[in-house]
């Protein structure tokens, strides 16, 4: 049991590191953007499709960063009421936030793969470029998988961390 | 005392838990209730004309129908409209087409450079051009409406006077507009309406090629002193219901709702017309604003930049699937038809 624990480990935070360096790739795409069409615009000849594109890129940015962001625990969270509390009620809360968690990001994963299949299947291209973006939509889908499946590895820890110990 | 005050939050709370076993006894039981979002903020036209039929249709079935409306995208936004009606979130809703070019490509070419003259002619146009070719895009909805904005001008923070002005410049444009701003060397932005007036803040954009009543409607003028009368595409909106809910209503109800289909959507096009002109007046005394007019020559040379624009569709659509010569020809003709 340990030992698949350890690969599940392994294998959310390999999956969630390539996500972040993916992330890291799409924001300093927004970074050369913008600049480009800084400049360019003073010229009088701007990027065409510079707003879309960054609606784009900030959507799959932030998408990829989530589950990493969870590792590190680098999410906002309130410990006010929980360092009060006792070490079996404090597992417990742990227990079912990551449970809820997981549904949830399982649940939005879901539902956002299922639009972007919309997307595909409709033939939508965006308003000023004109090309598709569905793969956009699937992207923001991983990335909230890719929580999920973070919020599964602490879900698991929470039951077994006598044995860890 | 305390044990009174406990009892009096008891009651009350007791008060609250039997409101809602209560309150529906009062609404008749046959009353049906219809939800029908929009994107734009409630003075603008797509809620007047929600408004418009909200009254005709409660009216006209002696108030069997009660219709709910939800202005300024409390319900759903502006591009997720159509797939959230098809999902039932809303019974009704209404959309702008030219923010899916892909989705609503036979419906945009009407958006197309192609002599529509005014709003009143344009819905017209649009809601025949729906009937005939029965695009893809709306097998999963009852079309209820459609109708047009009335041809669109630039509304900008800069004077335009020139093909020189033009140039390199960020304006708002989306669909068939988007497609002649590029066309005229400036720098379209797709957006929706909803998310325009933030960017025209932030100086994302410094101004868009749309129609006129927005001046007033969004209070526009008091940003975009200038306005160039150009007078060409118009942005397409549908009203669309969900199948099912459509299924489900009584016949006599049906016959109500499909015996406005027409009436609505030409009644859209006139309050639009006439609204514009309300709001060019509305411009030009309270602030001040300056509409340029292109003379001959210049307007010559902005037109004869627009010709490639519907071979780019005929080649996309064509691509497609579609009909194109025959769609881009039921526009031409119906535009003369319906032409005042």
């Amino acid at each position: 049991m340990r030992s698949k624990m350890k690969l599940l480990d392994l294998i959310s935070l390999y999956a969630n590191k390539t996500l972040m360096f993916c992330g890291g790739i799409f924001l300093v795409g927004m970074v050369v953007l913008t600049c480009t069409n800084i400049a360019c615009r003073i010229f009088g000849m701007p990027v065409r499709g510079t707003f879309e594109l960054m609606g784009f890129f900030g959507a799959v940015t932030a998408a990829f960063a989530l589950g990493y962001t969870q590792i590190k625990r680098g999410h906002i969270a309130v410990d006010i009421l929980m360092n009060r509390f006792s070490d079996r009620a404090r597992r417990a809360l742990n227990f079912t936030n990551s449970l809820a968690g997981m549904l949830f990001f399982m649940m939005a994963a879901w539902q956002i793969a299922r639009k972007a299949g919309i997307l595909k299947n409709f033939g939508e291209v965006t308003e000023t470029l004109g090309i598709i973006y569905y793969p956009f939509t699937f992207c923001v889908a991983l990335g909230c998988g890719a929580l999920a499946l973070v919020f599964l590895t602490d879900l698991i820890r929470t039951i077994l961390p006598e044995r860890e110990a | 005392m305390k044990r009174r005050t406990s009892f009096t939050l008891m009651s009350l709370l007791l008060a609250v838990l039997l409101i809602p076993v209560l309150v529906p006894a009062h609404t008749a039981a046959d009353t049906i209730k219809l939800s029908y979002a929009n994107f734009p903020p409630a003075p603008t036209f797509p809620c007047v004309q929600m408004e418009r039929w909200k009254t005709e249709v409660e009216k006209r079935t002696n108030g069997k129908v009660v219709v709910n409306t939800y202005p300024g995208g409390t319900l759903l936004g502006a591009k997720g409209m159509m797939d959230g009606v098809i999902a039932g979130q809303a019974d009704i809703g209404n959309l702008c087409m030219a923010y899916q070019p892909g989705r609503f490509m036979v419906t945009n070419a009407a958006g197309l450079p192609l002599g529509i003259s005014d709003a009143r002619s344009g819905s017209l146009v649009l809601l025949d051009l729906y009937k005939k070719f029965k695009p893809r895009a709306f097998a999963k909805v009852k079309v209820l409406a459609m109708f047009a904005t009335a041809p669109s001008n630039i509304m900008s923070r800069k004077p335009v006077r020139n093909l020189d002005d033009i140039k390199g410049l960020d304006l708002r444009a989306s669909g068939g507009a988007a497609q002649i701003l590029k066309a005229w060397g400036a720098n379209p932005v797709g957006m929706p309406k909803s998310a325009y007036p933030e960017a025209l803040q932030k100086g994302v954009v410094q101004g868009e090629l749309s129609s006129l009543e927005s001046l007033k409607d969004f209070k526009f003028a008091e940003l975009c002193r200038y306005v160039t009368m150009t007078n060409t595409a118009i942005y397409p909106f549908a009203v669309v219901m969900n199948m099912d809910r459509w299924n489900s209503l009584p016949a006599d109800v049906q016959k109500v709702l499909e015996d406005l289909i027409v009436e609505q959507s030409e009644w859209t096009g006139n309050y639009m017309d006439s609204h514009v002109k309300e709001s060019v007046a509305w411009s030009k005394k309270v602030h001040n604003v300056e509409f340029i007019n292109l003379d001959g020559a210049e307007k010559a040379k902005w037109d004869s930049r627009l010709s490639s624009i519907v071979d780019n569709w005929k080649d996309k659509a064509a691509a497609k699937g579609l009909p194109a010569d025959a769609i881009i020809k039921h526009v031409k003709d119906l535009a003369d038809k319906y032409a005042k």
